[in-house]
């Protein structure tokens, strides 16, 4: 933390709010619009950075046999180094996790220092040639504006939280060119939930930065997309095959970094400094002897491999070199993004797949860049542990539905493969890595939030009539009696509650038993709703009555604290 | 409740329109600042993206001028390099897409070109020039049913500029393809077709008979050279091919009488003009011709008298 930087927000010192929550309320979507305009325009000017970076350190003909190649990612390395080490200590990373981090953990708090730094780092690594993506510290981009913004606006402590996906979403959005998928990522990975009260802001702030990045790179994903379509349904076997290879992939991977990485992490400060530097060196040795295209984000060989520019042997070598470059790149700790490398893996993979099936089978008339196309989302999938965000992915960047069941297909075999094989996502590795203890998004997702209708159980025990007086002789087996009141009400009283009630008043034989009781009711509850919204009410009621919906006063059942607490430790 | 949702009462407009001022003035003057902000940096994100973009361009062109220039000193896969360069900055330029696929065809990376050709021609599959490319590759990998497709698609296809003739000389690469194949056929029925668009021209008539000579079809050769002297009755080569073929026709007279034409009509043309070659064959031919008539005559008086 530098001195110049505003106090981070942490649980219990969160600062007085500048606005009222109703000012608040007011300025949430417009900010969010805000939010997605400018992060659209700062990662506008990451990408024009990242793109001068490369012009200006490897020249404007990337090709083999250059000295330069090598030396050049080695050299920026150690700058990385040095710059990480002395003046931004926070920009390790991709950029997910530390958004998850500042989520969870700060309260939605990025520094200004931690969002310069990203920029320009990551701009460095990648313009100079590190295998690594724009994508994931575009995301972190945005969750800084946003976290600005909010901390500068004097935001409340549950806003500052809520801004920072909705900045993720629109970082992510302008770099990736496609809104929907930014936006499902977000959920799926860094909040983990559907919440209807943040999804209005992230989709705003989303289309606002694509709409910003449209203005300037056109309409067009960041690869041309070829013309697509599945021409013979057998071709599901081809798509199937990708999807086996695609989880192997992911599983050398991810098996890759989760090795390496901590290795690298354990050595000395000084050996940490020079990581980065040794990582350029080995991958600009890649490039030198032959595969430049591996260095940086290689959106350029992605479009080849698209446009079935390669023969297989390079597109298996490519891959293959990737997952070591990437490898290299980010276990060393250089400021960078997975997504791209992983579009790449994917691509090359998916074109193989084609290419083998168009040499086995050319009557066929495969199309390689729709392998290449599916094959991306096939390691997206897998690797990133992000099945819905992939799908959509492919979707949005193609413009072609025709391709949704292959894309599904292989899509999901890669998922339950990389699944079985490495249970833990990559990004909660790399959490646990870095010691943290951020949310698991994959099993978020997977929770099932238990309902009342499943702890319900019958009616058993006696229901009184309020307006009736109260009876000579209660049921000493029962464990409470529920009385229904003249207002429509229900209330639920224990045994002793009723005879300390009773003793109350000596006119009680004589009196209707609603009027000895207190004026407040049972809540209205319902078989729909969450079973842990009935806990706060059992310190105050031995038992809930649970209220059909489509019959106004007609009891379904009885919800208890143990029937409820029974059904949690089932879960 | 919040001062803002406060019910108005009578009377007390004023005291409520006060107390919100504060808050009003605040979110306009947030909304004023963030729009300023917006502007300054969209002001310079513009500047830097159009700087970059011209310099992108620069790039495109200088690498296409390169590849354009090692494509004329024969250095195709130096084009290859060029171009690829040159694509990387302008992606969606067709004629480098084009210049490449075609540099890859030249540096023997055949493989290669065709995929490129066929991601071009599912853009645009009736494009003339990318079909007589992918038939220049088919035929050169030996897949004659592709290279066919090819030609007749390109034949049909679309051309930028000088349509009739580009689309004629295609139809004439395939004509000649087909010769090769020795499928004289297919060949003679797109001749056919060729001649019946052919242009009114001693050129284009010589042309279209020499072709029918190729496929063995003298008769309708002898005709259209019949028609080129028509058009032009001293054109030595129309009148050195006419008595060639009536030669191998077997009508001495005709070819006699064409080759001695040809022959006196040869000094005469600076153009179309007779090698000396072919003047030296029509000279021997028309020779031959003359001693088998003189043969010929004196076998039948001989004939006449031992009757």
């Amino acid at each position: 933390m530098t001195p110049s930087d505003p106090t981070p927000v942490t649980l219990g010192t969160a600062p007085e709010p500048a606005l009222t929550p109703v000012q608040e309320g007011r300025l949430f979507l417009l900010l969010a619009i805000f939010i997605g305009i400018i992060s659209g325009l700062l990662v506008v000017c990451f990408r024009i950075a990242i793109e001068w970076l490369s012009l200006l350190l490897l020249g404007a003909q990337r090709s083999p046999h250059h000295l330069r190649i090598i030396f050049i990612p080695a050299a920026a390395g150690l700058v990385i180094a040095l710059l990480t080490r002395f003046v931004f200590p926070e920009v390790r990373g991709s950029g997910v996790n530390q958004t998850k981090a500042a989520l969870y953990i700060h309260n939605g708090y990025i520094s200004v220092r931690t969002v310069t730094g990203k920029f320009l780092l990551s701009a460095l690594a990648i313009g100079s040639g590190h295998s690594l993506g724009p994508e994931d510290p575009s995301l972190q981009i945005g969750a800084g504006v946003a976290s600005l913004l909010s901390r500068r606006l004097g935001l409340s402590r549950q806003r500052l939280r809520l801004f920072a996906p909705v900045g993720a979403a629109a970082g992510l959005a302008a770099a990736f060119n496609a809104p929907i998928s930014a936006i499902l990522f977000v959920i799926e990975e860094v909040i983990g939930q559907w919440s209807a009260g943040i999804l209005g802001s992230i989709v705003l702030a989303a289309v606002s930065s694509v709409v910003v990045a449209r203005w300037f790179w056109g309409t067009e994903p960041m690869f041309r997309i070829p013309s697509i379509s599945l021409r013979d349904p057998r071709e599901l076997l081809a798509y199937a095959v990708m999807g086996i290879i695609g989880g192997a992939a992911s599983l050398l991977f991810s098996s890759a970094l989760g090795w390496l990485r901590p290795r690298l992490r354990r050595q000395s400060v000084n050996w940490q400094t020079l990581q980065p530097a040794l990582a350029g060196l080995l991958v600009g040795g890649i490039g030198y002897f032959g595969l430049p295209q591996v260095m940086g984000a290689g959106y350029g060989a992605i479009d080849q491999a698209m446009h079935a520019q390669f023969a297989l042997r390079m597109l298996l070598l490519l891959a293959g070199f990737k997952i070591i470059a990437t490898t290299l790149s980010f276990s060393s700790g250089t400021p960078g993004g997975m997504f791209a490398p992983t579009l790449f893996i994917g691509a090359m993979l998916g074109a193989s797949v084609g290419t083998v099936e168009h040499l086995i089978f050319p009557h066929l008339g495969v199309t390689i860049g729709a392998y290449a196309l599916v094959g991306m989302g096939v390691l997206f999938a897998a690797f990133l542990r992000a099945p819905l965000t992939s799908v959509f992915m492919v979707l949005e960047v193609s413009g072609n539905y025709s391709v949704i069941l292959p894309v599904i297909l292989a899509n999901t075999i890669a998922y339950l493969i990389a699944r079985s094989l490495q249970p833990v996502p990559i990004f909660e590795l790399l959490t646990h890595q870095d010691g943290l203890d951020l949310p698991s998004m994959e099993e978020q997702r997977e929770e099932i939030d238990l309902r009342i209708e499943d702890a319900i159980q019958p009616v058993t025990v006696p229901v009184l009539d309020g307006a009736q007086p109260l009876p000579g002789e209660m049921p000493l087996e029962a464990t409470a009696i529920l009385i229904r009141c003249s207002d429509g009400g229900t209330y639920a009283a224990t045994l002793g509650e009723l005879r300390t009630l009773a003793a109350s008043n000596p006119d009680a034989p004589s009196l209707a038993l609603e009027t000895l009781l207190p004026p407040e009711r049972i809540p209205v509850l319902f078989p729909d709703q969450p079973l842990v919204n009935a806990l706060p009410y059992f310190s105050r009621w031995p038992m809930l009555t649970i209220a059909n919906r489509a019959q106004r006063g007609l009891i379904e059942g009885l919800l208890t604290q143990k029937s409820a607490l029974d059904r949690f430790h089932r879960q | 409740m919040q001062d803002s949702e406060l019910p108005q009462q009578p009377g007390s407009t004023n005291a409520s329109v006060s107390s919100r001022r504060p808050g009003l003035l605040r979110e306009g003057l947030i909304f004023f600042t963030l729009t300023l902000i917006t502007i300054a940096l969209f002001a310079v994100t513009l500047l830097l993206f159009r700087s970059f973009s011209a310099h992108r361009t620069a790039l495109a062109h200088q690498f296409t001028a390169q590849g354009l220039t090692a494509l004329a000193a024969s250095r195709p896969a130096d084009a290859v390099l060029a171009l690829r360069t040159a694509l990387e900055y302008a992606p969606d330029e067709r004629s480098d897409q084009l210049l490449l696929a075609q540099a890859l065809g030249e540096a023997g990376r055949t493989e290669e070109s065709t995929q490129y050709f066929l991601t071009l021609w599912d853009m645009a599959p009736g494009d003339g020039f990318i079909n007589l490319e992918l038939a220049r590759l088919a035929r050169s990998s030996n897949h004659m049913d592709d290279a066919i497709q090819y030609y007749r698609a390109s034949i049909y296809g679309s051309w930028q500029s000088n349509a009739v003739d580009r689309r004629r000389g295609v139809r004439m690469e395939l004509l000649h393809y087909l010769e090769d194949q020795h499928d004289f056929t297919t060949a003679r029925s797109e001749l056919l077709i060729a001649a019946s668009n052919a242009a009114h021209t001693p050129a284009a008539e010589i042309e279209m008979a020499i072709e029918f000579t190729r496929i063995g079809d003298l008769s309708a050769a002898l005709t259209w050279y019949g028609k080129a002297i028509s058009d032009d009755p001293r054109n030595p080569l129309a009148l050195d091919g006419a008595g060639q073929t009536a030669a191998q026709l077997n009508d001495a007279p005709h070819a006699m009488d064409y080759l001695q034409r040809a022959l006196e009509a040869a000094p005469r043309r600076s153009e179309p003009r007779l090698t000396e070659s072919q003047r030296t064959a029509d000279a021997a031919l028309l020779k031959q011709l003359q001693e088998t008539e003189i043969e010929q005559r004196k076998a039948a008086g001989r004939e006449h008298r031992s009757r």
